[in-house]
């Protein structure tokens, strides 16, 4: 151990921290005899940052060298930073150590594209390959699937990998074209599409014979970039639910644009729009684990999302017609859709229903936000029997949530 | 003047081990007995108040009572409710005891789950120190920091809220099967040693009144500091500044756990 892999581990995480993603989670993968680790498919999140995120995984660039000159990257070549690359023994070392000190969950390796794309995603893929074989490494791994890699090396990085991920970066080709101009969906949407076909083959195959080997057991994410170009929350809530209907992604994330260059290709923003894609995050929420459709939370009328409220009360404020919901007899689905109540509370009253009927003062027990969901509720002493209108709510919730923001300045393009 | 408060004969204050299966034979004789236990504690611990001039019943530990009081919760409780009574006996809570047999009586008496009649106070207040318990196993799995020692040992002191080393340490088991390690409860003064064989309780005598938990060089492997160091180094190369949120860290890392956190020395 050296001064220079201190350098190195520097310069590699910093050029790494913009990708969003930490989840150690989706992957079972048990540890085997005389092995290191295992994954447990909630994840743990080891630590947090001072800026809140998740430190779960060692997420390092392999190298900040890069043959690209990607406006919105940190590392693209005309910017002048200091290089680094690790070696492949470098990143294994530090994996293994940090990992047999509980520090980390396991590994995040991505990479400036050097060369090309299969020369980089060949060492990628070397460094899972060492760390799964030769020392016995059961934690998770994440690889960067690099943009325009072939088949075989994608292939492969499933077969050493829990997940993989191609980043969109941005949310559309167009702006891909003017940001990023010699990147293309394609080369995107080739890695993924290939990783979707062996992912269903693999479960495929997997109920016929239990010992085929695992594959890309917490399936793959993808990530783009929030705030540097002019698509709507529509457009990009309209692309996150076909990415995770038609691509079977388990994550898509936001990455709320941080100025990093001058570039005059980027809009001038006074700071990283944080409230939107905390906003943009609440709803692909609601599309995952609340059962709500894309555009019954943005429409043509409403192509943003609200930065004041959180998308579930402001659907709620725009469809009265479906409130109070009646707790005692309500569908779980419907139950689900009060703002104020989560999935966990909403399996709760669905549960407790069946022995008692349910009263405001046993959701209040159950730790619902009955502040927030008593609007919205009919149960026995809520007694809130004046007829509200949308603007009466919003105004009496008006700094209620943690969640809930002032309005913000808007951002400039330049 | 104290008033003597009336009570029925056989509402008693019991005495037991300060174990589970002590608890779950006191269970057991109630129901033998016909006892309406008003308090059950461990032998020793200082009586309360109100109790004092009463002599308490002391309940001998039986192992086949408390299997069959625990093959009773299984039966109609399920491994679930089996396994959240345990935690709820661990739970540190003052009316640990007295909770686990009043949700025993009903469970006996409905003679099945009762996990979601949350309307019972009994059963909430089950849910909730569950839920306690849950977070904080979940907090060691997260939080616990080793320092490779010059033998070759992973040693983590930790200080838990709650005593839940008993419950978070299989978690280590499986993933470091192939390592020695010991995690050292400071606050209760015990740690859990594996060495590949089953897990044994170790009692040492260490000083860990310091500000941080790093141990001194001379104990640690030739290259512990190199690590912590990088460890270090990457936290703070992880970081986006522009996003600064300390209140959102603080809620996620709350600072009694700063002395265990390498990344936070």
């Amino acid at each position: 151990m050296n001064e220079r892999v201190q350098e190195k581990l520097k310069i590699l995480a910093d050029a790494a921290k913009y990708d969003v993603s930490c989840a150690s989670s989706g992957s079972d993968r048990k540890n085997k005899a005389g092995g290191m680790g295992n994954s447990t498919s909630m994840g743990i999140c080891h630590s947090y940052t001072e800026d809140g995120r998740c430190v779960s995984l060692l997420k390092v660039l392999l190298t900040n060298y890069c043959i690209y000159d990607c406006a919105y990257c940190v590392s693209r070549k005309s910017n002048d930073i200091k290089r680094a690359a690790f070696t492949v023994e470098e990143v294994v070392d530090l994996t293994m150590s940090f990992y047999k000190r509980n520090y980390i969950e396991g590994l995040f390796l991505s990479s400036g594209i050097f060369k090309n794309a299969d020369y980089t995603m060949e060492r990628l893929v070397r460094i899972a390959k060492d760390l799964r074989t030769l020392h016995n490494f059961n934690g998770y791994i994440h690889l960067k699937l690099i943009p325009g890699a072939s088949d075989e090396l994608v292939q492969q990085a499933g077969l050493y990998a829990d997940r993989l991920s191609a980043n969109l970066e941005l949310p559309s080709e167009a702006s891909l074209k003017i940001i990023a101009p010699e990147k293309s969906y394609d080369q995107v949407y080739l890695p993924m599409n290939y990783l979707k076909e062996a992912i269903v083959e693999y479960r495929r195959e997997k109920k016929q014979n239990r010992h085929t080997p695992i594959f890309a057991p917490a399936g793959q994410s993808t990530q783009m970039v929030i705030g540097a170009s002019p698509e709507t929350d529509l457009h990009i809530l309209k692309l996150s639910s076909e990415l995770y209907q038609n691509q079977n992604l388990k994550r898509v994330y936001y990455s709320g644009y941080i100025p990093v260059s001058n570039d005059t290709r980027l809009p001038t923003l006074v700071a990283p729009p944080l409230v939107r894609e905390n906003r943009l995050y609440q709803a692909d929420w609601l599309i995952r684990f609340y059962g709500f459709k894309y555009n019954e939370i943005v429409d043509d009328r409403n192509p943003h999302l609200d930065e004041q409220y959180d998308p579930k009360l402001v659907y709620a404020l725009r469809n009265m017609h479906l409130f109070p919901v009646t707790l005692q007899t309500a569908p779980y689905e419907m139950i689900l859709r009060v703002p104020g109540i989560g999935v966990k509370s909403a399996q709760k009253i669905v549960a407790a229903r069946r022995y008692h009927s349910l009263h405001l003062d046993l959701l209040k027990k159950l730790r619902v936000a009955v502040n927030r969901a008593k609007y919205f509720i009919n149960v026995p002493g809520n007694h809130l029997l004046k007829q509200y209108y949308p603007e009466m709510i919003r105004k009496e919730l008006a700094g209620e949530n943690p969640t809930d923001h002032q309005p913000q300045q808007l951002m400039l393009f330049a | 003047m104290v008033v003597q408060k009336t009570t029925a004969v056989d509402e008693v204050q019991l005495v037991y081990d300060g174990t589970y299966e002590g608890l779950l034979t006191v269970v057991f004789e109630c129901y033998r007995l016909k006892l309406t236990p008003i308090e059950i504690q461990v032998q020793g611990a200082p009586a309360k108040d109100l109790f004092a001039n009463r002599q308490p019943l002391t309940i001998t530990t039986d192992k086949t009572s408390a299997e069959r009081v625990a093959a009773g919760i299984t039966k109609y409780g399920g491994r679930q409710t089996a396994s959240e009574l345990y935690q709820v006996f661990l739970s540190e809570n003052g009316q640990r005891e007295m909770i686990v047999y009043q949700y025993l009586r009903l469970l006996f008496e409905k003679q099945k789950a009762i996990n979601a009649h949350y309307h019972i106070d009994v059963v909430l207040q089950v849910s909730q120190l569950v839920k306690q318990m849950g977070r904080e196993i979940h907090r060691m799995h997260a939080f616990v920091r080793f320092q490779e020692l010059a033998d070759g040992l992973y040693f983590a002191p930790i200080e838990p809220d709650i005593d839940v080393l008993p419950l978070a340490h299989q978690h280590f088991v499986k993933r470091y099967a192939a390592m020695r390690w010991c995690i050292y409860d400071i606050k209760r003064n015990y740690g859990l040693l594996y060495e590949g064989g089953p897990v044994q309780t170790v009692v040492l005598d260490m000083d860990f009144s310091g500000n941080t938990m790093q141990l001194p060089a001379e104990v640690l492997s030739a290259n512990e500091l190199a690590y912590q160091q990088l460890w270090k180094d990457y936290f703070k190369s992880t970081n986006i500044t522009e996003r600064k949120n300390l209140k959102l860290h603080l809620r996620h890392v709350p600072s009694r756990y700063w002395k265990y956190l390498t990344e936070k020395w």
